[in-house]
């Protein structure tokens, strides 16, 4: 199995909404009100979609030049419950497109309304030496 | 399910394959023993199996390519590959996965010999499960046993077998002897870890079918280069006569995997090799056992046997270990000789008798000298295997091996090979890494990988000379010192002094980064 922890920015009156999709299956929809979600990969290729459908611009509190309250979801590990690797290389193997169509460079963190594609191998320890992360 | 209803689904039982990578130094290049038992084994008991070794299919493909040493180091060390070396090989496992597939084999029984076979393991599991997640395979042999052998670990305090088998890269894994699990296995499509947690008896060993070797490309080992010829170059039977060693030397992990030495009759190993002979028309033999003459008797069993029946016919190679004089006669040498043997590997390991000694090798510089000659009489040629900066080698302790090697400098290649082979490494589960490194108060250098080899960067406050680098450079004198003598060939020499080289380069890099950091 594979542990995907999430971290949730949330306001006082709105939590972030969206869906996980992996491998074509739906394993949340609705308010992420939890950060931890299991997922069972196949050997070879996989596909995790985590999409957030519900922010607003006015969801940003920003006080003086600081954001004290925001709408969010970042992606804070994707881990193999068997040998404790992380995916890691979240920027390499991800792809954010938000709803507007814009493909934004960010390293796991979903702060406009849109899709993060994240498409890896498993096990990690085989994935860890595609020539993809060669420098 | 019966085995009549499970042959109509499926081509075949089970297909074994013999996993890469090995590195071989003999005389022949020998057919693999585990697929050809495994299925001499199931040919017994009525089941449908074929053999296929990707060792040799892959050394044939790569060596033609620039980036063939690439591809070894990573299948041996993970080393990562230029980016037309890691397309090349991920397509031929891709294509290799795929035509196991087709091959339509209920269960796929992956042989590995070593820890050396796991880099492809891995690959070849990835691609087989990614393309066919139902495809059942089962692991064995000693590269998947080693973890559960020495309590090593690979990740998140794992063994190896253990992260294949939850990862799903296979569906079970058979520790150590498979030969009296393996029916089981494969009627009863038995998963998981299984573990007979005991080495074959005696009776066991002599029960054995012959292994069945018609269904590898022969014609593969015929071609391959070798580092020794004899003769012209042909296919060999690798035959089984004993398991375990006599001995138990403080560096060996032998004793790991085969803790007694237990062997067959020397009637039965001489009538496998002319069944073989007879009916799959192969004339040469390699020996797998740690050593051929662990049990004299047995060995002269089978060397008059082979007299007596098959004449002059067959030659045959292996392991052998220098006893002290008389217990070896001069008729033993003759009767070797008129058998078939060829050619034998010896652990000489050092020319120190203190040295010896301490690694318990049980033979005095005597001793040596008489097997030595001995061999040389009745025209067996002999390789002896020398290691250099064994943890109690002193300068002095090298020097006499140096003298060894220049003591029959009149004796001319081919009747004497010499392989320098490397710097001691110290292997989990051995006396040395368990008990003896107490001792002597072992400390591990600060190195990052890629130096040597896992084991190899010791030091001990008790042998100050014996440094990580003075080890080196003692290794490559012996190197240069083989080639003078033209003990070694010139393929092994440009081997063996690329290696020290490199390692030495890596060593004094990595002293210089800990210097600045």
């Amino acid at each position: 199995m594979l542990t995907l922890k999430l971290q949730i920015g949330k306001t006082q009156k709105k939590l972030p909404e969206g869906e996980i999709i992996f491998n074509d299956q739906s394993i949340h929809r609705g308010s992420f009100d939890k950060d931890v979600f299991k997922l069972n990969p196949v050997v070879g290729k996989n596909t995790l979609q985590i999409s957030l459908s519900n922010k607003k611009d006015t969801d940003t509190i920003i006080k003086g030049n600081q954001i004290t309250e925001d709408v969010y979801v970042k992606v804070v590990d994707i881990s193999c419950d068997t040998t404790k690797d992380s995916v890691g290389h979240l920027d390499t193997i991800g792809n954010y497109k938000t709803q507007k169509g814009e493909d934004l460079k960010t390293y796991g963190f979903l702060s406009y309304n849109g899709t993060y594609s994240f498409v890896f191998d498993y096990p990690f320890f085989v994935f860890q030496r595609n020539k993809i992360f060669y420098q | 399910m019966d085995k009549s209803k499970e042959k109509n689904m499926f081509e075949y039982h089970a297909a074994f394959i013999f996993l890469p990578i090995t590195k071989s130094s003999h005389l022949f290049t020998a057919m693999p023993l585990a697929p050809a038992l495994l299925k001499g084994i199931c040919d017994s008991h009525g089941l449908k199996t074929t053999t296929i070794d990707l060792d040799i299919e892959l050394k044939h493909e790569r060596q033609k390519k620039y980036f063939n040493t690439e591809i070894e180091k990573y299948l041996m060390f993970f080393h990562p590959m230029s980016e037309e070396a890691y397309d090349w090989y991920h397509n031929w496992v891709e294509k290799t996965a795929r035509r196991l597939i087709k091959m339509n084999c209920n269960w796929l029984g992956l042989s590995l010999l070593s820890y050396q076979s796991l880099a492809f393991a891995q690959d070849i599991c990835f691609w087989i499960k990614k393309l066919k997640p139902t495809q059942k395979i089962i692991l064995g042999g000693a590269g998947i046993s080693q973890d559960d052998n020495t309590g090593k670990t690979y990740k998140n305090n794992k063994k190896m077998s253990d992260i294949m088998l939850e990862t799903g890269l296979c569906d079970t894994v058979i520790i150590n002897e498979s030969e009296n699990l393996l029916i089981d296995v494969l009627l009863q499509n038995r998963k998981g870890k299984l573990d007979s947690k005991r080495q074959l008896s005696q009776a066991e060993l002599n029960q054995l079918p012959t292994p069945s070797y018609i269904d590898y490309k022969i014609d593969l080992y015929g071609q391959n280069e070798s580092n020794f010829k004899l003769e012209k170059h042909i296919a060999a039977a690798t035959i089984t006569g004993s398991k375990g060693c006599v001995r138990r030397c403080t560096f060996c992990d032998v004793f790991t995997f085969e803790p007694k030495f237990v062997f067959k009759d020397g009637r039965k190993i001489a009538d496998e090799m002319i069944e073989i002979y007879e009916t799959q028309g192969i004339k040469s033999f390699h020996f797998s056992d740690s050593l051929i003459n662990g049990s004299m008797k047995a060995f002269r069993q089978m060397n008059e046997h082979l007299v007596k029946k098959l004449p002059k016919t067959i030659s045959y190679l292996g392991e052998y270990i220098a006893r002290p004089i008389g217990q070896t006669t001069d008729e033993d040498y003759h009767l070797m000789a008129e058998a078939g043997c060829k050619h034998v590997v010896v652990g000489v390991e050092s020319g120190s008798e203190q040295v010896r000694n301490h690694m318990k090798k049980k033979f005095t510089n005597n001793d040596l000298f008489h097997m030595i000659e001995s061999l040389y009489k009745v025209g067996i040629t002999q390789q002896w295997n020398l290691m250099v900066g064994y943890v109690t080698e002193t300068r002095k302790d090298f020097e006499e091996t140096l003298n060894l090697v220049q003591r029959y400098k009149h004796i001319k290649y081919p009747n004497i090979l010499a392989n320098p082979g490397n710097i001691l490494s110290l292997l989990p589960g051995t006396p040395l890494a368990d008990t003896h490194a107490r001792q002597l108060e072992i400390e591990w250098e600060d190195v990052k990988e890629g130096v040597g080899m896992m084991g190899s960067v010791w030091k001990s406050p008790k042998n100050p000379e014996n440094t990580f680098e003075n080890r080196i450079k003692w290794w490559l004198e012996l190197i240069e010192l083989c080639k003078e003598n033209n003990f070694i060939t010139p393929q092994r020499y440009e081997n063996k002094k690329a290696m020290a080289k490199m390692m030495l380069l890596h060593w004094n890099q990595t002293k210089k980064k800990n210097a600045y950091s």
